[in-house]
């Protein structure tokens, strides 16, 4: 525990950044091949996705809004960039990280009603501002998210209205950042190229440490956020804690849907071939994430058939809710792994990040 | 410029028994610096004890994870990582809990405090839920300690408080984003936030702003202290990426001069933590992984420490952790498996002399 420190105490910047890794130059390699593998394999099309349905979403709003179809085809593809953003949000570093985070996004919970209120006095005050090209930029999040635009889509929008072409406004800015994370994850980028030498250590990560330590840590921040929130935020601890009215994505019933991709997107992540997961066994990495992505899939396997929402059955109660209950303590072995037993498998230190100091 | 030889020089003359003079004194009475341990697994912390040997004097176990510290006497307070909402005292003869103060209802504390000079009142940052304004929470600590009422702030995000070297006025950093703990950490006035720093006459409960300072814009300010000559440095946190050069996020202000330093971006924009004793100050970055050494105002040296956070410094000793490393004078000590040392650290006892 406690050593008297014979050469020096301190290490002087003539040390080059990458010096501080617990990795031998092969090590750092093999996991580098590996992050570039999760990127190529999951990030990136997971945000172009994304990306792709956003910009479907802004068409057939516009649509809508013109009279020219009917709102289903908006809300099909509304749904659709819902449930491609929970897929890759388990991704938490990187450009998504800027500015105000995932909640530009989606903002939820969001027990204050923020984005109730944003909308409704946006709506109200019908300023012609923001319907301009890119106006939503730097305007409140809690306008310009998804569970704003939940509420506008699943709320008798009508057509050739203010509210609609604010909808539209809200999904072009959606397709924009969306777009955005897709560009900025293209190999060539300036991210993308920080992210694919961090062995080397660059100016955004000294080390290859530093990337695993905060890819794990947004993945961290994933399943607590299922758990706790997608899960156990509805459903409380038994039947009599159970409250439809704070489970997610209520108005379009995409609440359970959510789960299942969330579910399916962890398993996806652990399986990617050649990707961080896989590899890691090569340097002595846990195998665990092997068996914790059956335990997924098999999760994700039995929501998709589900007939019922998740307002439904935890208005109902009685059995599936105990299993969506279960399925939360199932997360509990994912997330000891992603926070502990991964990184000190390979002998990683869990690594408080500077995203996560104060 | 020193040397790292001097410095170890320096810093090696205080150690050991030597530094409280009393090597048959209680476990609590020999310990000269506390740190924060955190459970990466639990995420909650203990206030850990060290002795200049580096051996461990003893530990708190806390149900929350822990932040910053004040110490007046024997009354130490480890005050919770934003947004939580209790604080312990821990009485330093024994080493034991005294008290546990919970925040009123809609209000959460940010991590620091600051002793009044007689040590009888505490001064913690704390935010208003209905509002998202900061305050600043003032507790009689005298007895049980008890929440006499607040002093509003001008602005958001009120994070380190410090006394001034010249008795009951203090500095208070204020890093201007509106936060709620239901919305996790993400900022609510991103697009709008301004930082500062203000002035608190304790005495008068005025509040003094010392203004919007060039290049702060989209900096937040979190950490400060305060030089013997009254030299005050302050560190920030880059926020929006939309500013136009990284800076190193680091004030200094001396006299009626406030000065931006730049060390290159050695920094990465992120300070950590802040501390000073007589000429010397401390900064360091765990973004970085560097803690710059700056006396009277220059920088005097530089160091790498992984995940560089805690910095304290007395006459005797100079403490510095980042991840997986406390560096306590010339001594390395290591956290328990699956532990790490968390954002500060304290000198303590008679070593803070």
């Amino acid at each position: 525990m406690m050593r008297l420190v014979i050469t020096s105490i301190l290490i002087t910047l003539s040390v080059p950044a990458h010096a501080i890794t617990v990795f031998t130059a092969e090590e750092a390699a093999i996991l580098q091949q590996g992050l570039i593998a999760t990127a190529d394999e999951f990030i990136l099309p997971a945000y172009q996705d994304q990306a792709t349905a956003a910009g479907r979403m802004n068409d057939a709003l516009s649509d809508y809004c013109a009279g020219a179809a009917g709102i289903e085809k908006a809300q099909a593809a509304f749904a659709d960039t819902f449930l491609a953003w929970q897929r890759v949000s388990i991704i938490n570093i990187g450009p998504i990280a800027d500015a105000e985070g995932p909640m530009r996004v989606q903002m939820w919970p969001d027990p204050k009603g923020f984005a109730r209120r944003a909308v409704r006095n946006a709506v109200r005050a019908a300023d012609p501002g923001l319907l301009e090209n890119n106006a939503l930029a730097g305007r409140t999040i809690a306008l310009t998210n998804l569970t704003a635009l939940e509420q506008l889509l699943y709320g008798d929008l009508q057509s050739a209205t203010y509210a609609c072409d604010l909808a539209q406004s809200i999904a072009a800015f959606q397709t924009s950042i969306a777009r955005e994370f897709v560009a900025q994850w293209t190999p060539g980028s300036a991210f993308r190229s920080s992210f694919d030498t961090a062995e080397n250590g660059n100016e955004r990560y000294p080390n290859v440490d530093t990337l695993v330590r905060e890819m794990l840590a947004g993945a961290v921040v994933h399943v607590d956020r299922l758990r706790k929130f997608k899960l156990l935020r509805g459903l409380g601890d038994d039947e009599n804690t159970g409250r439809p009215e704070r489970t997610e994505a209520r108005a379009s019933g995409l609440g359970l849907r959510s789960i299942e991709v969330s579910f399916r997107a962890l398993g996806d992540f652990y399986n990617v071939p050649f990707g961080l997961f896989d590899l890691a066994p090569d340097i002595g990495g846990s195998t665990d994430g092997y068996l914790l992505s059956e335990t997924a899939a098999s999760v994700a396997d039995s929501l998709a058939v589900e007939t019922s929402t998740l307002a439904q059955i935890v208005q109902a109660g009685g059995a599936p809710a105990d299993e969506l209950r279960r399925y939360a303590d199932l997360v509990l072995y994912q997330e000891s792994f992603l926070k502990t037993g991964f990184p000190a498998s390979i002998g990683l230190s869990a690594g408080f990040t500077a995203a996560d100091g104060d | 410029m020193a040397t790292r030889r001097e410095l170890l020089k320096s810093v090696a003359l205080g150690l050991g028994a030597a530094v409280c003079n009393a090597p048959s004194a209680q476990p609590a009475e020999r310990s000269t610096y506390v740190g924060v341990e955190t459970s990466a697994e639990t995420g909650l912390s203990r206030a850990v004890f060290f002795a200049g040997s580096g051996e461990r004097n003893g530990s708190i176990n806390l149900n929350y994870r822990a932040h910053g510290f004040a110490q007046h006497g024997n009354k130490l307070v480890v005050f919770p990582r934003r947004p939580g909402n209790k604080f312990a005292i821990v009485d330093l003869a024994n080493l034991e809990i005294k008290n546990v103060v919970t925040a009123p209802a809609e209000r959460h504390f940010y991590g620091h405090g600051a002793f009044s000079i007689d040590g009888k009142h505490l001064l913690v940052t704390e935010n208003d839920l209905h509002n998202l304004q900061g305050s600043i929470g003032v507790y009689d600590t005298t007895g049980s300690a008890r929440r006499l009422g607040q002093i509003d702030l001008p602005t958001p995000g009120p994070h380190e408080i410090v006394r001034s070297v010249q008795g009951d006025r203090f500095f208070i950093a204020l890093g201007g984003l509106q936060t709620h703990p239901d919305y996790g950490r993400t900022p609510l006035n991103l697009a709008e936030f301004r930082s500062q720093t203000v002035v608190l006459d304790f005495k008068t409960s005025d509040v003094e702003r010392m203004g919007f300072w060039p290049g702060t814009e989209g900096v937040s300010l979190r950490h400060l202290a305060q030089d013997t000559a009254g030299r005050l440095y302050i560190g920030g946190q880059e926020i929006s990426k939309t500013r136009k050069h990284a800076s190193d996020a680091l004030w200094l202000v001396d006299g009626s001069r406030v000065e931006a330093i730049n060390l290159g971006g050695m920094l990465g924009g992120y300070v950590s933590s802040v501390a000073s004793h007589g000429r010397v100050a401390l900064v360091s970055s765990k973004k970085s992984g560097i803690v710059a050494k700056f006396e009277e105002g220059r920088l005097l040296d530089k160091f790498r420490c992984d995940g560089a956070s805690a910095v304290a410094v007395s006459s005797k000793l100079l403490a510095i952790s980042g991840f997986s490393v406390l560096q306590l004078g010339r001594l390395e000590v290591s956290p328990p498996a699956r532990h790490e040392f968390d954002n500060h650290g304290a000198i303590i006892g008679c070593s803070a002399a």
